[in-house]
């Protein structure tokens, strides 16, 4: 079997969540949008490959990733067996010679300050001139250029070029100016262009004519086509094979006319159903998936799809989020919802994997417990299916609890050993003191897994700040409101320190820490009240992954 | 059926610096309550031009003629205040992208509460509240959603939200003007069935307006084909997908790319500029049967065959 012209190989693209200034320095953990999550897929020399997908599928990116615009984050990428992953400045610019996008919307992507003869001659000028034996040579003059746009011109149909070639992009209709594009990247005789949605923007009635205009392209250029579309029609009639993809990942791939006449996954059902019919007499009852694509930041487990999908199994994927989904749309009913209010409402429960808990008091946990069971049996269906356990345990405490004991401690402990090593020298001591319990105060309390350097760099900041102005107490407070809730107690505990210069005074500051370890004493056995949770644990989903069915691939536990 | 919009003569005409753009020509339009209206038409035909002349939302540039018949008044002839007594009350309309109608800088529950209290200050926040959640469940979204800010929601949910405000009046229409564009292709068949699911609740009339017409086919009682700010052909839906009478609607229909598509067609030619007079058909530089009076005579709307379809052309 001959090589593929492009071989994709597990690639994974995924981009960096920026959060806040502060929430960063604090370690709040790292998000990351899994626009592409492991992605197989080869094209042979002279196909036309669809991705098919809706908008946030990953399939854009793919294209992107493909020209070099977007980094890939792990996976191969090889053409002609060379591996082009990440190639570097100049190897990528050999690399667009070979492989190239057309644009989905043609006029963001022509320059407005150029006429269009003047952006395809640009690349010409920059690439070179194409010679027959496929070699690339520098244009010997302006003539020889505008020549070569000329024929560019002719070719894509834009006739006389002569008086294309003066056009600004505005002056030209959306058809034209995708012929413009084409022309441009022709300029450059690739063997493999990628093409993002090329009709979604031209109106219904020109479609065709681009769509017809690409295939003789194809065939007078020997062009092998990635071809990258929401819309399933187009790209039955235009593609060999297709690939379907949702939230990152290819869950049908195969030779698109057994994949149209018999699709096997349900997404791939789900999609084909959907889409309107323009023949009134064949109306028909639509089954369509539940919700919408989810977030890519956190994609469902298992297969990403079973949330959605109307024939989903126990073992494809249940977990804690979809519970609190559940429990969101049964109580769309405000019959059910105020029935039910003992369980409810969604947002007291939070979901940790497999695992989702409510806290209650102690003296309603058989009741609540009861309540949740019965509503987990009338649900039926999958998730129901999918619940391994429902039970009470003791709470978890909040995670401020800890943050307290910590900073307490760290704030306590500093103290005294740095009074102790520097004497009553309080001054530095009290610092550290206080850095080291805010730090990790702060860090627990946000729920950070581990104290960055920002986090203790923040802390060394801000006392420093506060000593200067000489009023740490009214920082503390200011910070406090910030969710640094045990920073009061370390400063009551650290301010006298700092400014200490006998034993006596140090006396004093402990007697603060201590009351301020009594107040946080108060506040916590009020919230430990409620110190119960009711539990619903799921079964651990089956392993999932592409798999070979008769002509194509499939990842879904169906098969 | 008693009508609940009657359109008749209405033009829309730009004054622009090159001289007079005929967005809208002569539109003679009836929507029948509880129906779905589909007014189809490529980019530049005047749909959305039409949509929003209704509910007098054009620039200060725009003139219009005729009436605009809704609910026994003209609507071309009420004050700018008595419009916007209407708008948002008997009369809705939602557009084609959710990302930008919603107020970034306000929580969803503050949308409802200004939109409730514009029509009727007298109601308190509190109560309006409560109505903003009866219309929420009727479009399915949780009403957790209240304390959100719109850049916190997905799209469909956006659009959702704003289907929600267009009801909380119980309007007699609602204009969608390309309501699912920006949306993929499974949400769009879902917020077409909750469309539909509400207009038998609430006894609303739709109009509307797309260039997908498979949308039209599958939820549309009767459907007007737009060519150059006319209407082409206008009929049931049925037998003008059955019969396309107009050459237009016909080149239309046949470049349709469908799942059952084995070749491609497409209408050859541009649509015609709106600026400037113009005589004769416009559709006439690009028909397929046209005849020499098509180029000097504007075919007048003529009923024609069983289904009394209205068709502007010269052949019937």
């Amino acid at each position: 079997m001959t090589e593929p012209l492009l071989d994709v190989r597990d690639l994974k693209v995924h981009f960096a969540v920026y959060r806040g200034f502060v929430q960063r320095l604090l370690g709040g953990g790292d998000a990351k949008v899994h626009a592409v999550d492991g992605v197989s897929l080869s094209v042979a020399e002279g196909e036309v490959f669809g991705l098919v997908g809706e908008s946030g599928c990953g399939k854009t990116t793919i294209a992107k990733t493909l020209v070099g615009l977007v980094r890939a984050s792990s996976g191969k990428i090889l053409f002609r067996g060379e591996d082009v992953t990440h190639p570097e400045p100049k190897g990528l610019f050999r690399l667009r010679e070979h492989i190239q996008l057309i644009y989905q919307d043609p006029h963001a992507a022509l320059s407005p300050a150029m006429t269009v003869g003047e952006a395809v001659a640009d690349v010409l000028r920059t690439h070179g001139l194409p010679t027959e034996g496929g070699e690339r040579v520098p244009a010997e003059s302006e003539t020889a250029i505008r020549k070569a746009v000329y024929g560019i011109f002719d070719d894509v149909g834009l006739r006389p070029p002569s008086f294309y070639y003066e056009k600004y992009p505005d002056e030209l209709s959306g058809g034209q100016k995708q012929r413009v594009v084409a022309g441009r990247v022709l300029g450059l005789r690739p063997q493999l262009i990628v093409a993002d949605e090329p009709v979604a923007m031209l109106d219904m009635s020109v479609r065709a004519r681009m769509l017809e205009f690409l295939m003789e392209l194809k065939a007078k250029y020997h062009l092998t086509y990635l071809f990258i579309t929401h819309d399933l029609a187009t790209a039955k009639f235009m593609c060999d094979r297709i690939g379907i993809m949702y939230l990152g990942r290819i869950v049908e791939m195969g030779p698109a006319r057994t994949i149209y006449a018999n699709p096997k996954h349900p997404y791939t059902r789900a999609l084909l159903q959907a889409i309107p019919i323009p023949d009134p007499e064949r109306r028909s009852e639509k089954v369509l998936p539940r919700g919408e694509v989810p977030n890519a930041v956190w994609p469902p487990a298992g297969c990403r799809f079973h949330p959605r999908c109307p024939v989903a199994l126990p073992t494809c994927g249940w977990e804690g989020r979809d519970f609190i989904a559940f429990l969101e749309e049964r109580w769309l009913s405000s019959d059910l919802a105020s029935r039910e209010a003992a369980a409810g409402p969604p947002d007291a429960w939070k979901a940790n994997e497999l695992v989702v808990r409510r806290d209650v008091a102690r003296e309603n946990e058989k009741g609540v417990e009861g309540l949740v069971k019965e509503i987990v049996k009338q649900a039926g269906g999958p998730m129901a299916q999918a619940v391994y356990d429902i039970r009470v345990e003791d709470a978890q405490p909040p995670a401020w609890v800890a943050g307290i004991s910590y900073g307490l401690v760290a704030a306590l402990l500093g103290g005294t050993l740095w009074g102790l090593i520097a004497g009553l020298g309080g001054y530095v001591f009290g610092i550290v003191a206080v850095v080291i319990g805010w730090a990790v105060a702060a860090a627990v309390r946000r729920g950070a897994e581990r104290v960055t350097p920002g986090i203790v760099g923040l802390g060394v900041v801000l006392t420093l700040l506060g000593v200067f102005v000489g009023d740490v107490t009214g920082l503390t407070i200011a910070l406090w409101r910030l969710g640094f809730d045990i920073s009061i107690v370390n400063v009551l505990a650290a301010y006298p320190i700092i400014v200490a210069a006998s034993p006596g005074e140090a006396a004093i500051a402990y007697l603060f820490g201590l009351l301020g370890a009594a107040v946080a004493a108060r506040r916590l056995r009020r919230e430990m009240k409620e110190s119960r949770s009711v539990v619903v644990e799921f079964l651990r989903p089956d392993p999932l992954g592409p798999k070979q069915v008769e002509d194509r691939t499939v990842e879904c536990l169906l098969y | 059926m008693n009508a609940v919009l009657e359109l008749e003569h209405l033009s829309v005409k730009y004054g622009t610096p090159q001289g007079p753009v005929h967005a809208v020509q002569d539109v003679d339009l009836t929507i029948g309550s509880g129906s779905i209206m589909g007014l189809v038409g490529e980019s530049g035909c005047g749909k959305s031009t039409l949509g929003r002349a209704i509910l007098r939302l054009l620039p200060d540039n725009a003139d219009m003629q005729g009436s605009v018949r809704f609910d026994g008044r003209d609507l071309l002839s009420l004050s700018a205040k008595e419009v916007r007594d209407l708008r948002g009350r008997n009369l809705a309309m939602i557009f084609q992208d959710p990302m930008t109608r919603l107020n970034p800088l306000m929580r969803i529950r503050d949308h409802f509460i200004e939109t409730i209290r514009a029509h009727d200050p007298a109601v308190r926040p509190e109560d309006a509240l409560e109505r903003a959640k009866e219309v929420l469940a009727d479009v399915r979204v949780p009403s957790d959603r209240l304390g959100m800010y719109p850049h916190e929601l997905s799209g469909g949910m956006r659009q959702r939200i704003m289907i929600a405000l267009c009801l909380l009046f119980k309007p007699a229409l609602l204009i969608a003007d390309e309501p699912t564009t920006a949306l993929d292709v499974i949400l769009e068949a879902q917020i077409l069935q909750l469309l539909q699911s509400i207009m038998h609740e609430y006894d609303m009339a739709v109009l509307l307006i797309t260039h997908n017409l498979g949308l039209v086919a599958e939820f549309a009682d009767r459907v007007a084909v737009m060519y150059a700010g006319r209407i082409a052909e206008e009929g049931a839906t049925v037998p003008l997908f059955r019969e396309p009478r107009h050459p237009y609607t016909q080149g239309l229909l046949r470049s349709v790319i469908d799942l059952e598509t084995t070749k491609l067609y497409s209408v050859p030619g541009e649509p015609p500029s709106l600026l400037g007079d113009s005589v004769g058909c416009p559709f006439f530089p690009r028909c397929e049967k046209r005849m020499a009076v098509c180029e000097t005579v504007f075919p007048e709307i003529r009923l024609v065959g069983e289904d009394r379809r209205k068709v502007a052309c010269h052949l019937y």
